[in-house]
Parts: structure tokens; sequence; C-alpha cells
């Protein structure tokens, strides 16, 4: 009996030794080339062809999708619900297809529904539809783009959302600034203020619905909150001293901002309910500016040049445990922390040039992402994956010349956010709220 | 005094049972001596296989038999396909029965793919399965040499060894092909996690049969949205490097059913 369970025993691991005779392959290396994916009018309605059109945009500009020119199709989709042929999408090079409908459901609603196919894989792999205002279209569009990239990478989109910037006009030495706000890709642009006040920093609440920003308004520089939907501006007090570079927090309960009094600058907290304040750095003489929470407000990143040049460092949320992070050679500015946590991006300055760049929150893995004659003021999509800047080119007697730039964090994918005017200083909004 | 025998030889028993089971049979029962200086050689040199020879002595007359058997095979999948695609239709009730007219011109379309590819693998797959089939009769006889005759002068380069491994050039030329197919998880937030394993089956002609998710894997696939993507990913590079190319015939048996695994290295 005993014998004959070892024998068992034994043949067991006999074939369990054959069986780990199976090849393995270990593949380490592919390639980051964007993904050849077909967006296909949306059938239905007239509106399609525009909607499929601002989804291919969307997804082009992220630098990780190539849209394949309808020009190149075989198959030519009539119905957005039917499975696509597969082959014909395949000899294109299409690894993805999406299709989508358009249906007038009476009055000025409309249903839009899409469907990702996997075209290699063989498979639907993704699609939703959506009943809203038919003036709702393009914003309809950002959501599916937003799909589709979750689906495609696994990370959040972040199409469905808004840029705030200050916009410049006018000659060199008496610019106008002004607030405005426009879609992520530029649509639905327009001014905020008329730009009789210097206008600096603005930052996005949580629920994007407010404004942070620093103002000139009534000679001394202030921060300000201002309701996106009534307009309303208001300040947050008037300190001995200007205040400047405020940030909310991740929930939009608090906020930072630093104040400047007697050569001292430091950082502050402030609750947004009580309007209480709470000074978190003091550092004789030293400039503490420039404050950005961690996502779940546990700590605070922020720029000081208390150890004699410009250097990031972080603290805990009231202010303790203060720990220098950049080493590197040059000067560090305006740190922002991801929203996904896992790095901090910064100005930074070194060699005569600026470039934008990021580190882990522990100052570790320093990468710079841009080099230009003045590149300034990161902020981040809410996904952590992409970050939106400000670009001055001298401009000899015309004056230097501003615009906003976007670049993906390994460093590929820049390019310019269009803007009507020039533009600096922006903020990338957190996802719409549905 | 029995007990103590029986202790001595329990112990006995179990410290070699605790041997095999760490360092595996082979180790302890070299099993096969001779195939071993073959498969050296066929390392050391860059071009394999051509030279491991094992003729066999069966004639050719009988590779009729063989390859119909098997050649159906891959057509089974194709049509396995449609019945999967509907199954995600539930994501849009409202257009539930639109995509069934789709499904009627599909065969007209299909089938055309199928026969471009088809003729091809069809002779050298018939070849390699008769010789696969020999293989398994024959390895009871000792292999008698009739490499002479005409039929098996034919046959003599592509001789069935099922314990060929790969060489290293062999497997770096798969590595190769995987690059351009292969969209790694670029600026993922931790992407050395989202390593993905995927069982492969390829026909004789190194097209993929099959590609599915390692078993253990796709409790992960349904809850991690990075992994589901990254795992979507290596399985549409496996089909997109489909057929692969310069694998050594003569080792269809070796390489008929691989394990890739695709890990995101070096990346940012």
């Amino acid at each position: 009996m005993r014998f004959s369970s070892l024998l068992a025993c034994l043949t067991a691991m006999f074939f369990a030794a054959t069986a780990q005779a199976e090849l393995k392959i270990d593949i380490t290396k592919g390639n980051v080339e964007p993904l050849p994916i077909a967006v296909t009018g949306f059938t239905g309605d007239a509106k399609g062809a525009e909607i499929s059109s601002v989804i291919a945009g969307d997804l082009e500009r992220s630098g990780l999708f190539k849209p394949i020119s309808a020009q190149a199709f075989i198959e030519n989709v009539t119905n957005g619900d039917a499975i696509p042929r597969y082959a014909d999408w395949r000899q294109i090079n299409a690894n993805a297809v999406v299709t989508g409908t358009v249906t007038p459901m009476g009055g000025d609603k409309i249903r839009i529904s899409f469907r990702l196919w996997d075209a290699l894989g063989q498979q639907q792999i993704a699609g939703k539809e959506y009943n809203t205002f038919a003036r709702n279209w393009r914003r309809v569009s950002h959501l599916i783009s937003d799909e589709i990239y979750k689906r495609m990478t696994g990370e959040q989109g972040y199409f469905d959302t808004r840029i705030v910037y200050v916009s410049e006009s006018g000659p060199a030495k008496k610019k106008v600034k002004r607030l405005a706000i426009m879609d992520q890709d530029g649509a639905n642009h327009k001014y905020l203020t008329e730009g009789g006040n210097l206008v600096l920093t603005p930052r996005f609440s949580p629920n994007t619905q407010d404004i942070l920003y620093m103002s000139y308004a009534g000679g001394q520089a202030r921060v300000f909150l201002r309701d996106l939907q009534t307009g309303r501006e208001e300040s947050l007090g008037r300190f001995n001293g200007i205040s400047f570079a405020p940030r909310f927090n991740h929930d939009g309960s608090r906020m930072l901002m630093s104040i400047a009094n007697g050569g001292v600058t430091s950082i502050y907290e402030m609750d947004l309910r009580s309007r209480s304040l709470k000074r978190l750095t003091q550092s004789g003489g030293a400039i503490d500016t420039s404050p950005s929470y961690a996502p779940d407000g546990r700590a605070i990143v922020f720029n000081s040049d208390r150890g004699g040049s410009q250097q990031i460092y972080t603290m805990d949320g009231s202010g303790g445990n203060i720990q220098r992070i950049s080493f590197g050679s040059g000067q560090y500015s305006t740190p922002v922390w991801s929203p996904r946590g896992d790095l901090i991006a910064f100005t930074k300055q070194t060699g005569g040039k600026f470039h934008i760049g990021v580190m882990k929150p522990d100052g570790s893995g320093e990468r710079l992402l841009t080099q230009s004659w003045l590149d300034e003021g990161p902020s981040w999509a809410p996904n952590g994956r992409v970050i939106v800047f400000g670009r001055e080119a001298p401009g000899g007697a015309a004056g230097n010349r501003s615009r906003l730039y976007s670049v993906d964090i390994t460093g590929y994918n820049l390019r310019e956010v269009a803007t009507p005017q020039e533009g600096s200083d922006p903020a990338w909004s957190p996802l719409l709220p549905m | 005094m029995v007990e103590s025998r029986s202790v001595s030889l329990s112990i006995v028993l179990h410290a070699s049972a605790l041997l095999i089971a760490a360092f595996g049979l082979p180790v302890l029962l070299p099993p096969k001596p001779e195939p071993m200086p073959l498969v050296m050689t066929v390392e050391l040199l860059p071009i394999t296989g051509i030279t491991n020879v094992k003729p066999s002595d069966k004639p050719i007359t009988k590779e009729q038999k063989a390859p119909t058997p098997k050649t159906p095979k891959p057509v089974t999948p194709s049509v396995k396909e449609k019945p999967v695609e509907p199954a995600p239709k539930p994501f849009d009730p409202t257009a539930g029965a639109e995509p069934l007219p789709s499904d009627t011109p599909k065969p007209a379309d299909k089938p055309k793919e199928k026969e471009a590819e088809k003729p091809k693998p069809d002779e050298f797959a018939a070849l390699l399965n008769q010789l696969k089939q020999e293989a398994k009769t024959d390895t009871s006889k000792d292999a008698k040499d009739k490499t002479n005759t005409p039929e098996n002068k034919t046959k003599s380069d592509a001789p069935y060894d099922a314990s060929l491994p790969l060489s290293l050039s062999e497997t770096d030329a798969i590595r190769g092909q995987f690059i351009p197919c292969w969209r790694m998880p670029a600026g993922a937030k931790d992407p050395q996690s989202l390593a993905v394993s995927v069982k492969v089956k390829l026909q004789p002609d190194g097209t993929v049969l099959e590609a599915v998710l390692d078993p253990a894997q796709r409790g992960r696939y349904g809850s991690d949205p990075f992994f589901r993507a990254a795992a979507d990913s290596a399985l549409r590079a496996t089909h997109q490097c489909s057929p692969l190319k310069n694998l050594p015939p003569e080792k269809y048996n070796t390489w008929r059913e691989m394990t890739i695994n695709f890990t995101p290295q070096d990346l940012l």
C-alpha cells in the first residue's frame, strides 16, 4: 500500500518535471509607437462625422494613438452597431476600430453610442451609449475618447477636461493679461476677466467649478476665488503683505498659498469654510512658495531658498518633517504633485536653459522632459500622464512670444496647445463632473 | 528493531522524494544520454536542425493518411470567432438586433481570408504531420538507417525529435519578431508589474492558432484595468506577429505550444 503511494508520488513528480519542459519565451523589448486606430464616422446623423473627428483628434493628440485616415478604409461602415469586417481592418493595420451611431430622440435630444473593437483579437472590448441634448455632442465625444483611452491604456482619460490660463495680448511693454478658459482641445474658448488687472497662476478646484488665482485688483497682489458659473469673484482676505501661489487641496475644503511680509515668504493653509489661516513654514529670511498638496493631502511639496538656492522640499500636511528632495545642479521651482501621486513635476533652470522635469516624491529618478529658452509652470492632466506648461521664446523687437505646450511624462509628444492669443500659466482641470 | 528499520527506510525514502522534488527527476536519472550530444551541437551552431537527422524507416506513401485528421484543425477557430462576437452586445441593449445583419455577409468574407492563407501551410503541414506520426510509432524501434532509400531522402531534411529545444539564436529570432508587434505600456505607473503570460498554439507554418492569457492571470485581468490593457496589448502582439517566421520546422513539437512572457523592462 505504502509502496504504491510512493510510486504514484514519483510518477506525479516525473510528469511535473516533464511538463516544465514547455517552451517559454521572454519578450522584454517592444516598441512605443502610437497604436493605429480607425475611428469611423458615426452613422445615423450628419453630426456623426464631427463626433468621430473630435474623437480622432483627442486620441491623436495623446500621442498614444495614430488614427488612420478615412481614405485608407476598405470597409465603408454603414451600420455603427454591426461587427466590422476584421480582415479589412487588419489589412490597413488598424489594431482597433471605433464605430458608433447617432440617433435623434425627438426634440433636441439625441442618443450617441459607440463600440470599440479589437481588430486583432476580433471582439468588441468596450461600448456605451449616452442620452443627451444635441448641443452636448462635443462633450460626449470627449467622454467617448476617455472610454477608449481607458480601455486601451488602463488609465483614466483626460479629454473631458478644461484648461484655464492667462491670455496675453498687446504690445510687449503693456501686455494685457486676462484669464481665459477652454476645453482641452481648444474649443469653447472664453475670457473670464476683462484685462484691467494683472492676473496670474489660476488653479482649478477639484469640482472644477471654482478657480483660485492671484490678481492685482485693488492695487495689491491678493488671492481671489472665482465661481466659474456665476462669475462671482471674492478676495480671500487682506493680509500684511502680498498673497500668491494659491492651490486647492484634494477635496476643495482647504487651500495653500504664500504670503510675503517683511522679507519673509511663508506658506499658509486656509480652511475655506471658516477662512481660518494657519502658518505652515517659518524660516528666517527665506522664500517658501509654490506649495502643492500630495493627492491624499497628507504631504506638501514646495519651493524654498532656505538652503541658499531654490530647491524643492517636502513636508507633512501640518508643516513638520521638512526635507529637501532636489539635489541636482541648477535651480528648481514650481513643484506640483501628480494626481496619481507617483511623481512631482517642476521647473528647472540650469546651464542657461529652462526645463520641465519630473522626479519621484523622494527626489530620486529625476528626468527632464523639455528644454527651451523659458519653460515654466507645469500643470498635470487629471490622469497624471500629461503635463501642460508655458513656453516663452525670445521675439526680438516684437517682444517675447508666450505659448502653451503639453508633453507626455515619457518626454515624447511635445506639442503646442493652440490658443487664440499668447498664453501662459496654464492649469488643467480635473475630469468634469458628469 | 523492525520499527527502527522501517523508520530509517521511511527517512531514506522521504529524503529521496524531497531530493527529487527539489532538483527534479531528470537530474537524478539523466533520461536520454544519446540525444544530448546532438542537442549540444545544435546549440553551438547558429544554424540548427539540419544536423539532427533521425531517419525513419516508414515509406513516404503513408503521408496521405496522416495529414487529413490534422489539417482541419486550423479552420475551427475561424468558425468559433463568430459566436464569440455577439457576446459583448449587452453593452448596448438598444442595438441588440442590429449586429445580426453583419453576421450574414461575414461568411463570404471569412473563407476568402482563410483560403488565401491555407494553401501554403497545407503541403508543408502534411509533411510535418506525417513525420510526427512516424516518430511516434518509431520510438519503440531502433532507428534503422534507411536514409539511402529515395523516399527517405526527401524527408531527411525534416527529422522529428521531440526532445530538441530551440537554440538561442532561434529564440532570439522569435524575440526579434515581437519588437515591432508589441506596444509596451510606456508611461504607465509601475510598468514592471504588468508582466503578461500568453499561451500560444501554433500551426506548422507559424500561424497563431490560439492565443490565450495564462489562466493564472485571468483573475487579475478582470479586476485590474491596467493589467487588462497590458494583457490585451500582449494578445494583440501575438496576433500581429502571426505567422511567426523562421521557426525550425523539424522542431515543431517543441514550439507548437509555447508560453510567451511579455515583461516590460527598461521602461519609464
